[in-house]
């Protein structure tokens, strides 16, 4: 065997052993891998309940849209929800289990807040001393998870109502406005009683708002809401779909007297809500 | 060997296969290094074990130390690790030494009884008393252990007999929260009554005079006088109301009062509204007040001149107000104002700090007798006095403002000459400068970047042109 041909199975040799060592790895433990709280899948969630202080809620997927069905029946909050089933998927920051442990120790002797996510239970427990975690207790076993979470539970339940006056895919009919009515004719806004000028945009622009219109905030309303009112009619429902108008100033609220809801908009909002704009000078009616 | 087309052919394969086990050797020992650690001290100068001072410190501890590590448990993070390493570092030298994990997370009540504020906080234990290190460095370990063997000599007087301030009161004039915070850090507080017992004790770190509200008798103030000229240290907190026959002692140290109460317009800012209140904002770089990081405040502070303290003292004015206070000589009543005829114009000294060699003649007494408490101390025999025109500061009822409490420490550390902390300064590899004269690195320079690189050239095409003739 001539010296190259020695060089290259010494060489051989050494790549063969180093590629054993870092194949094997001995002495070294393996590297942990994070471990999730739950085996959910956050996607194949279909059912919240969560009891907490301020009381239950209960929230239910149907046809892929959620719906908080207690203490109210009313669209949900897309981005609470999501906040909610995205537990099931998170981190364990440390785990141990219960075994031997004295629950009292960690606040969950008696939860703060319960989590039900399908048939799977998550107690929250005390806010640990260090780095903002908290305790909860998934079966037997003790996790931390970032205290963040707790207090998206915690909440008031309006909080998880959707900021959506009208939620993807209902399809309006009629807007009744306090000064003005708009009808659908086969895809096209016309307003009733017709003004001497009017714009078929306008009117189009109008009810485009009205489909998309989104709160700025959701809070619960007690007491009989007056003042003026706007009905949508929603293809498919017999009834209108009442809001009452209840201020337009610092705020426009508008008010679903039948969820008990008011829902907040910028002041602005008012005028383009519930005025059709006067056409621009080159338009034509 | 004849160069035929299969020996060319031979000599390619032998040569890739040799390229491609390098590469693949190479890759393999990078991955291995990111995978193990071995750590193992080759410098001349050990610069990776533990330092002299250290090792001398833990000779000096006899009794056993125990380190409780509040690190999680978790794989994922080095704390752990690190923690092992540094501690080994020390039980290598002191068997005695035990070091026990706790999972915070999983121990939140002790968590919160031993005041751990973040992971990988160490407790450390010795002869029963506890202090915290969070910095996992040799310095910060070595300087926790210096504290803890020196606490014990660490006897705080305060004077009484006189309305002093107590140290174990709980009225707001008091002192009793401040010493409480004292006696945490493992200083021993006594009471001294001098009309009982007339003599200092020799084992006296500091004396503090805390605000007497009758007068001294002549006899007492000798009594201070001789501790100072003997090199003791002292804390005097003094009042704007007098001095209550301490007078000779201002003196004696080159101080002087200006009469009056010192009015700050700013803490109206601060939303105050009581113009006798003083803030400082603003330190000098001494030892005392260096990055302290928040304001402290001064109810009914008097100003001190010390105009003469230079002389036989190394003076620092350290704790002084904003240029718009002034020392008030009239009724400190409704509206108040700066009489530019009898008021003091600002910014006023409300604190100063005296330093100087410990007298010799004492200081040899002191060896032939029984070895003083600063002896000990690595800074040097300095004897230290601070004189504030405030005692309110400190009392229960102000201690919580700002970071009066923070000054508070920070002056009894100084003052028991334990800022003197140990200085473990970063090992030097020896031999580690290199120095050329300029025709050296000129040589050095044209070697490298043109005759090296010029003869690999040249060699490699007369190799090329050689193996070209065959």
């Amino acid at each position: 065997m001539n010296k190259r041909n020695l060089l290259n199975l010494v060489l051989l040799l050494v790549v063969a052993g180093l590629g054993l060592l870092a194949w094997l790895e001995p002495g070294r433990s393996p590297e942990p891998q994070a471990v999730k709280i739950t085996g959910l899948d956050p996607a194949a969630i279909e059912h919240i309940r969560i009891e907490r202080p301020a009381g239950l809620l209960e929230m239910v997927r149907r046809d892929g849209r959620w719906q908080l069905t207690a203490p109210q029946a009313a669209p949900a909050n897309t981005v609470r929800t999501d906040a909610i089933v995205s537990v099931a998927a998170i981190d364990s920051l440390n785990q141990q289990p219960i075994t031997g442990l004295d629950l009292a120790t960690y606040g969950l002797d008696e939860p703060k807040a319960r989590l039900q996510l399908n048939d799977v239970t998550i107690d929250f427990g005390a806010a640990a001393p260090l780095d903002n975690r908290r305790y909860v207790r998934v079966g037997d076993t003790l996790h931390l998870i970032p205290d963040l979470r707790y207090y998206q539970l915690i909440g008031h339940w309006s909080g998880y109502v959707s900021l959506r006056l009208l939620e993807d895919g209902t399809q309006l009919e009629r807007i009744e406005l306090p000064q003005r009515v708009l009808v659908n004719d086969n895809g096209s806004w016309v307003p009733e009683p017709k003004p001497e000028q009017w714009s078929a945009d306008a009117a189009t622009a109008l009810a485009q708002r009205w489909q998309t219109v989104q709160a700025m905030e959701v809070r619960e309303y007690k007491g009989a809401a007056t003042g003026a009112e706007v009905r949508l009619h929603l293809r498919g429902q017999e009834r209108p779909l009442r809001l009452v108008i209840a201020a337009r100033e610092p705020e426009l609220v508008l008010v679903r007297p039948d969820l008990g809801l008011a829902y907040h908009l910028v002041a602005s909002q008012a005028q383009e809500l519930l005025e059709l704009s006067a056409p621009q000078q080159d338009q034509e009616p | 060997m004849e160069a035929n087309k299969k020996n060319r052919r031979l000599l390619r394969l032998q040569g890739a296969s040799f390229a491609v086990l390098f590469l693949a050797a190479v890759g393999l020992v990078a991955w291995l290094s990111t995978r193990y650690h071995f750590q193992a001290d080759w410098t001349a100068a050990g610069r990776h074990t533990l330092a002299p001072a250290s090792v001398a410190l833990l000779a000096e501890l006899q009794d056993p130390i125990r380190i409780t590590a509040f690190a999680r448990q978790s794989e994922l993070v080095a704390t752990r690790r690190q923690i092992s390493d540094l501690v080994g570092r020390y039980q290598r030298h002191k068997p005695d030494l035990t070091l026990n994990f706790v999972d915070p997370d999983m121990a939140p009540d002790r968590v919160r009884d031993e005041g751990i504020s973040m992971d990988g906080e160490m407790v450390v234990e010795y002869q029963g008393r506890k202090l915290h290190v969070q910095q996992l460095t040799e310095q910060a370990l070595t300087n926790t252990l210096h504290k803890l063997a020196r606490s014990a000599e660490r006897k705080v007087l305060f004077l009484e007999g006189h309305g002093e301030r107590n140290p174990e009161g709980g009225a707001n004039h008091d002192y009793g929260a401040f010493g409480e915070q004292l006696r945490n850090k493992g200083f021993h507080l006594a009471r001294l009554n001098l009309t009982a017992t007339p003599e200092i004790p020799a084992d006296a770190s500091l004396l503090v005079i805390a605000s007497p509200q009758v007068d001294l008798f002549p006899g007492e103030v000798r009594l201070i006088q001789d501790y100072v000229e003997r090199g003791g240290n002292l804390l005097w907190l003094a009042e704007p109301e007098g001095r209550h026959q301490l007078d000779p002692l201002a003196a004696q140290l080159g101080l002087a009062f200006h009469p009056g109460t010192v009015v700050d317009p700013t803490t109206q800012l601060l939303g105050i509204d009581n113009a006798a209140f003083s803030v400082v904002v603003e330190y000098p770089q001494h030892a005392i007040v260096r990055d302290l990081a928040s304001v402290t405040l001064f109810p009914f502070a008097a100003a001190i001149d010390a105009g003469k303290a230079g002389e036989t003292w190394q003076a620092t004015p350290f704790l002084r107000t904003v240029p718009r206070a002034w020392a008030e000589t009239g009724v400190m009543q409704g509206a108040i104002s700066y009489d530019a005829g009898s008021d003091v114009a600002g910014p006023l000294t409300l604190a100063v700090a005296l330093e100087r060699t410990r007298p010799a003649a004492e200081m040899d007494t002191q060896d032939n007798k029984e070895p003083a408490a600063d002896d000990h101390d690595a800074a040097g025999p300095q004897q230290r006095v601070v004189v504030i025109g405030d005692g309110d500061f400190l009392a229960n009822a102000y201690l919580g403002n700002g970071a009066n409490l923070e000054l508070g420490e920070r002056l009894i550390n100084w003052l028991s000459h334990d800022d003197a902390l140990m200085h473990i300064p970063p090992k030097a590899a020896v031999d580690t400068r290199l120095e050329l004269s300029p025709l050296l690195s000129g040589i050095i320079g044209v070697s490298f970047l043109f005759l090296i690189p010029g003869g690999l050239v040249i060699a490699g095409v007369v190799i090329w042109l050689k193996r070209r003739k065959r």
